[in-house]
């Protein structure tokens, strides 16, 4: 077992506005060692993003505010260090990748010089040979090196998300976090950016946190996954084995809505009725507990404590306990 | 095939415009637009080479000629000190254009670094600085400008840091506004992921995306400065005599009027037709660079 990149310790994350507070992140509990790459699954609102922005300390604040816990990052608190420490962290160390690819280039400026402005705000050389490396980062996003001198709108959506990965990796980060990279894309795009982030996987060595709210993307990608509930992570494990074997009921009801193409006799997927709880009213014991068919008496009045019902496979239900 | 080629090469050709080039593509087709640009560069080039241009000197006097009408040796005339009224107008030109660049300047600076902390803070930090500039906006220009030359002192700089420090809340709003919205796009946050700091963001990032208000709002004012300047220098509170500041011209000849037309009457219209180019230019300006409008 060689030592974790990154270590989130019982996170907890608010969002403190005049109507109340909003309890994005609960105390969630990850690790990934180097080269990992771990997908980070739920639905809108299950604080997938939040937990994503503050490892890199950008929850927005106010309204927003890491309560408390530990994200050890080389095994260094990130939430004890300075902003200036933090600013040298960001795209150098760990990079992220935003979901709009629309937006998320500055329309002004050449596409090389975006990402020349990263390495040459890192890596004390010249926006001259940060442009050099821009042409190098371009082509292993398998767009022409010639075209760092072109403007964000001369890109096709696919393109620019690729640039924007391009732009990510520019620094060799040890990290790359993804937040709904293909969300924007259509679908046949969508496989070719997921097939160029797989391939620089395996290129670059670095790791890798997938967040989507689609199964399928993480699994082309990832060799982890964790589901996220109402700001909790209610079952995290290897692909193989949550995929195989899912056991919270929730993650169940996560499957149970994906249209199988092979079962010819249900015609109707099995969808989890109800609604996700408000973040600022969330129900006592379980987050779940309203909407989950297997729910005890128990489950109501006191929070599960997650158990190891594989190798390095948790569930947090008292169904397993 | 001969109009597939064609369509081709139009594609290719229009790639390499940049967003300069086709401002300028579109504004060249305003004649209004074009018309208020050579005027500038006319009254730029004229006030570069005033000694050149000019036949006398600004201050050069002949008493054999006092209050002489429009002849052949003084094109536009003399004044009551037996100047010539067109060198006077052609020197007065350096001060009042860079009383407009001057001016404008300040304002765009300090207003515009202002109004791009007071968006990208918001908050307590806009509440304050808006506020302030509010207070600046409530005293109404004219008045603001006299108070403080009066305070200060009439001279040209005084002048200039007056009318300058009245443009600034014009800059601020247009400024804050622009900026409000575009720091709303993702590749602030991207830039913020990537390390910036956030002076880094507000140079680097939001500034040059609102850029095209801020063009449009300085060509604007440059042509409401010089008016402001004017007339303070008519009441005696900017350039002092003999200086040739044309409100300085134009308070003059007030006095003459019945006399010698020409005294006030040619620097006013030097006036009229400098800010009438300004604003020509601003507005075709503002019709280039908005992408609604385009084609």
């Amino acid at each position: 077992m060689s030592a974790n990149l990154l270590e989130i310790k019982n996170l907890h994350v608010h969002y403190i506005t005049d109507d109340g507070t909003a309890k994005a992140v609960n105390g969630i509990d990850l690790a990934l060692k180097p080269g990992e790459s771990l997908g980070l699954v739920g639905e809108t609102g299950a604080g997938k993003t939040t937990s994503a922005l503050s490892v890199l300390r950008l929850v927005p604040n106010p309204p927003g505010k890491i309560i408390e816990g530990e994200i050890n990052f080389n095994g260094e608190n990130l939430l004890k260090k300075r902003e200036r420490e933090m600013r040298r962290i960001r795209g150098n160390k760990i990079s992220m990748i935003f979901q709009d690819p629309m937006t998320s280039l500055n329309p002004v400026f050449t596409v090389g010089r975006q990402i020349a402005e990263n390495v040459a705000l890192h890596q004390n050389v010249s926006i001259k040979k940060g442009i050099e490396r821009a042409r190098e980062m371009l082509e292993l996003v398998e767009i022409p090196g010639g075209r760092v001198y072109d403007y964000p709108h001369e890109f096709s959506g696919g393109m620019r998300q690729r640039v924007l990965i391009a732009m990510a990796l520019a620094c060799n980060p040890a990290l790359i976090i993804a937040d709904e990279p293909t969300t924007a894309l259509d679908v046949t795009i969508q496989a070719q950016v997921l097939e160029i982030i797989k391939g620089l996987m395996e290129k670059v060595k670095t790791s890798l946190i997938m967040i989507s709210h689609d199964l399928g993307v993480v699994r082309e990608v990832s060799e982890r996954v964790a589901v996220m509930y109402a700001g909790q992570i209610v079952e995290v494990g290897s692909i193989r084995s949550v995929f195989q074997n899912h056991k919270h009921p929730y993650t169940i009801g996560l499957f149970g809505s994906i249209p199988d193409i092979d079962d010819r006799e249900s015609t109707r997927l099995k969808p989890t009725p109800g609604l996700m709880p408000d973040a600022m009213e969330l129900p006592e014991g379980c987050p779940f507990h309203p909407r989950c068919p297997e729910a005890m008496k128990k489950c109501s009045e006191e929070t599960p404590e997650s158990v190891e019902i594989d190798e390095r496979h948790f569930v947090s239900c008292f169904l397993y306990s | 095939m001969a109009t597939e080629a064609t369509t081709v090469k139009v594609s290719a050709k229009r790639k390499q415009r940049t967003k300069l080039q086709e401002t300028w593509r579109r504004l060249r087709k305003n004649r209004w637009a074009m018309g208020g640009l050579s005027l500038i560069i006319f009254l730029a080039l004229v006030a570069i080479f005033a000694n050149q241009i000019a036949p006398y000197g600004y201050n050069e006097q002949d008493y054999l000629r006092i209050l002489q009408g429009p002849s052949r040796e003084n094109l536009l005339g003399t004044d009551n000190l037996g100047r010539d009224v067109l060198s006077r107008i052609i020197h007065g030109s350096r001060l009042s254009l860079s009383i407009g660049f001057i001016t404008t300047g300040i304002g765009l600076t300090v207003g515009g670094f202002l109004g791009a902390l007071a968006a990208f803070y918001g908050g307590r930090v806009d509440n304050l600085i808006m506020r302030f500039m509010d207070v600046i906006l409530a005293i109404p220009g004219f008045i603001f400008a006299i108070a403080l030359v009066t305070a200060l002192g009439p001279s040209l700089t005084n002048l200039m840091i007056a009318v300058g420090i009245n443009t600034i809340p014009y800059f601020a709003r247009i400024i804050r506004s622009s900026v409000m919205s575009t720091k709303e796009n993702e590749f602030v946050e991207a830039a913020r992921v990537i390390g910036s700091s956030d002076l880094w963001i507000i140079f680097k990032h939001l500034i040059p995306n609102s850029l095209a208000p801020i063009l449009v709002q300085a060509t604007l004012r440059i042509g409401d400065t010089i008016i402001i300047a004017s007339g303070l220098s008519f009441l005696g509170l900017g350039a002092q005599p003999p200086l040739p500041e044309w409100g300085a011209l134009l308070s003059a000849g007030r006095g003459y009027l019945r006399v010698a037309w020409w005294m006030a009457t040619f620097p006013g219209i030097a006036i009229m037709i400098t800010v009438l180019a300004f604003n020509l230019l601003g507005d075709g300006l503002r019709d280039a660079l908005d992408p609604r409008l385009k084609n």
